[in-house]
């Protein structure tokens, strides 16, 4: 554990001289990837440990890259008129849902508020209702597919399949500056580094040790006292906040967010590095969504074609031989015990659900 | 108080099954049983298989809902709350087939049963001092002190049983059901959970399933017979012993009279 922590930090820190060793485009790279780790960080804590398998976690990603985008597209727009696509579409007045965007920190609030309570209601209309394993992979998956069917559909609202893009300024910074990128990519670092250590603190109090007991015996749980719901509710919503959280920094890297970031492939995508990486362990999941991404760029730049095999023959080799991923293959080199963690039930989560 | 009188002649029972009727697919696994057990009291539960035992703990802890007649304990209808809030007044059980929390360590196990606040807020404190000197007692009765850090998932059988107990007994229940607690011990092992039980009992109402006749004679405490889903007899070891129907429910009927009967 504590040797653990010393190598984390030691990355993290490594981490943080990267703009004085990288190049402008892998430091780009590095700083988009490593907002994406913080949405992997909330499937640990929703699927490592509390053993709930989301499937639509672009959702959540989305509505926080959404809140942003919008006030952003906001600034940019000149005071009195309304975003360019609205005027396309024939839109006439702003929708009222669009209005108070425009405020900076009730934007930052929903960002943080709107992915969060999202997932509270999904969460509490599925597991008071005891729904559980892959009924869970479904509907979270369909209700993405629902969202990001809206999204497309409305045009005038959304700007459609386009997404919401071309604007310039945040908080009166330039976000094109040169001097910015650093600035953004040091922000996201902060954020990684907020998430791993909060969450990974939250997850040394006895709420942590609930959710393992949910996961390997929820009447158990049950009938110990403890309401199971409740527990799984307040995971799912900090899974919630973390992939919203993500949503928004990723959305100030690309400076654009559109239905075709968020979609099934993108959650997919995420739970299968999180599965690479090991989805019991925080630094798994987030190590996992960085290292596949970096190799995804190279190797789909070099190969486009050969990607999809790649990915999908890795995600073969983890369900079948490290159903722990690469973490829970260190943890065991380290301690020569089995892991209590439910083998079984994962490969066969896993298998069911994709 | 003259209800105070009144309680000391006809005392208050803990736990008061009241006429239940639970069915599955039409099948009658409990037909208008009535139980009743006095606070502090030691009951044991026998019957042969299928007698409707282990469905009459699975409807006092919630677990399956009776169709007609009601669970009270302490006066208060539980048998439409949700299990967890039965669990919370304080009724525990331990399952026939162990049931430790796997993926956490035996004294995590103890630590997290102990608990007095259940609600997501109040897990998010650490274990107070007095749940941590609560565990140490508890990994000590149980003898399992030098496994505290193992995982719950290592352990042998017998231990996952002792685990068990340990559990049921940190959340220190009012009332205790214990459904075949000695099944896979050893004779001494055995006989080292009924003397637990003895030192439960009084503290806690302890309700005992156990098909060990041993066991049973050692608890020493009036049985409860179950036989088709319904209290066929009640009375101490000697009497049930005597009784020709009670072995005859055990045992089957001669086999002249069994064709008598076909």
């Amino acid at each position: 554990m504590k040797r653990s922590t010393t190598a984390v930090i030691t990355v993290l820190i490594a981490l943080a001289f990267a703009p004085l060793y990288l190049g402008a485009y892998p430091l780009t790279l590095l700083g988009r990837v490593l907002a994406l780790s913080i949405a992997a960080i909330g499937v640990s804590v929703v699927w490592g440990r509390a053993g709930i398998l989301s499937l639509g976690q672009g959702l959540f990603f989305g509505l926080g890259g959404y809140a942003l985008a919008m006030h952003l597209k906001l600034v940019a727009t000149p005071r009195g008129e309304l975003p360019d696509f609205m005027l396309y579409n024939g839109v006439e007045k702003l929708p009222w849902f669009w209005v108070p965007f425009a405020s900076a920190p009730f934007t930052l609030f929903m960002v943080l508020l709107l992915p969060a309570a999202v997932a509270g209601l999904v969460a509490w209309l599925m597991f008071r209702r005891r729904i559980t394993g892959v009924y869970v992979s479904i509907i979270t998956q369909a209700l993405l597919l629902a969202f990001v069917t809206w999204l497309n559909g409305s045009q005038g609202l959304t700007s459609g399949t386009n997404g919401i893009t071309d604007y310039q300024t945040f908080l009166g910074i330039n976000l094109r500056g040169p001097a910015v990128a650093h600035g953004l990519y040091w922000v996201t670092l902060l954020f990684v580094a907020l998430a791993l250590g909060g969450t990974a603190a939250l997850l040394r109090t006895p709420f942590g040790a609930i959710l393992t007991a949910i996961r390997d015996n929820e009447n158990r749980t049950r009938f110990l006292g403890f309401n199971p719901a409740a527990f799984k509710i307040a995971a799912f919503m900090l899974g919630g906040l973390l992939a919203g959280v993500s949503g928004a920094l990723y959305t100030l890297h690309l400076g654009t967010i559109s239905p075709a970031m968020i979609g099934t492939a993108f959650s997919i995508e995420l739970v299968v590095w999180v599965a690479l990486g090991g989805r019991a362990s925080l630094i798994g999941a987030a190590a996992g969504l960085v290292l596949g991404q970096l190799a995804k760029d190279r190797i789909s730049s070099a190969a486009p074609d050969a990607w999809l095999y790649v990915m999908g023959a890795l995600f073969v080799l983890v369900v079948l031989v490290m159903p722990q991923g690469v973490a829970g293959l260190i943890q065991n080199r380290r301690t020569p015990r089995p892991t209590p963690a439910p083998q079984n039930p994962v490969t066969r989560e896993v298998s069911d659900a994709v | 108080m003259p209800s105070e009188t009144v309680s000391i002649a006809t005392p208050e029972p803990l736990l008061d099954v009241r006429d239940i009727t639970v069915s599955f697919d039409g099948f009658k696994a409990i037909t208008n049983l009535s139980l009743s057990v006095p606070k502090g009291s030691l009951r044991v539960l026998i019957g042969p298989n299928g007698a409707g035992k282990s469905t009459l703990l699975d409807t006092i802890i919630g677990k399956v809902r009776p169709d007609t007649g009601e669970v009270r304990f302490a006066g208060q209808v539980i048998s439409r709350l949700p299990e967890h809030r039965i669990a919370g007044l304080g009724i525990c059980r331990k399952f026939q087939a162990p049931g430790v929390l796997e993926g956490l360590s035996v004294r995590e196990n103890l630590l997290l049963t102990a608990r007095r606040h259940k609600g997501v807020l109040g897990i998010l404190k650490a274990p107070t001092a007095a749940e941590h000197s609560r565990a140490d007692e508890l990994l000590r009765l149980t003898g399992l002190t030098e496994r505290a850090a193992v995982p719950a998932a290592l352990l042998a059988h017998g231990e996952k049983q002792w685990l068990e107990i340990g559990m049921v007994v940190a959340a220190d229940p009012q009332l205790l059901l214990l459904d075949e607690p000695t099944a896979g011990m050893t004779a001494q092992e055995t006989a080292q959970t009924a003397e637990l039980i003895h030192t439960l009992a009084g503290r806690h109402t302890v309700l005992v399933i156990d098909h060990d006749m041993h066991f049973v004679e050692l608890l020493n405490a009036p049985i409860t017979v179950l036989h088709q889903g319904q209290v066929f007899r009640e009375g101490d070891l000697e009497t049930l012993r005597a009784d020709p129907d009670v072995m005859e429910i055990y045992l089957g009927r001669p086999k002249e009279a069994a064709h008598a009967q076909a």
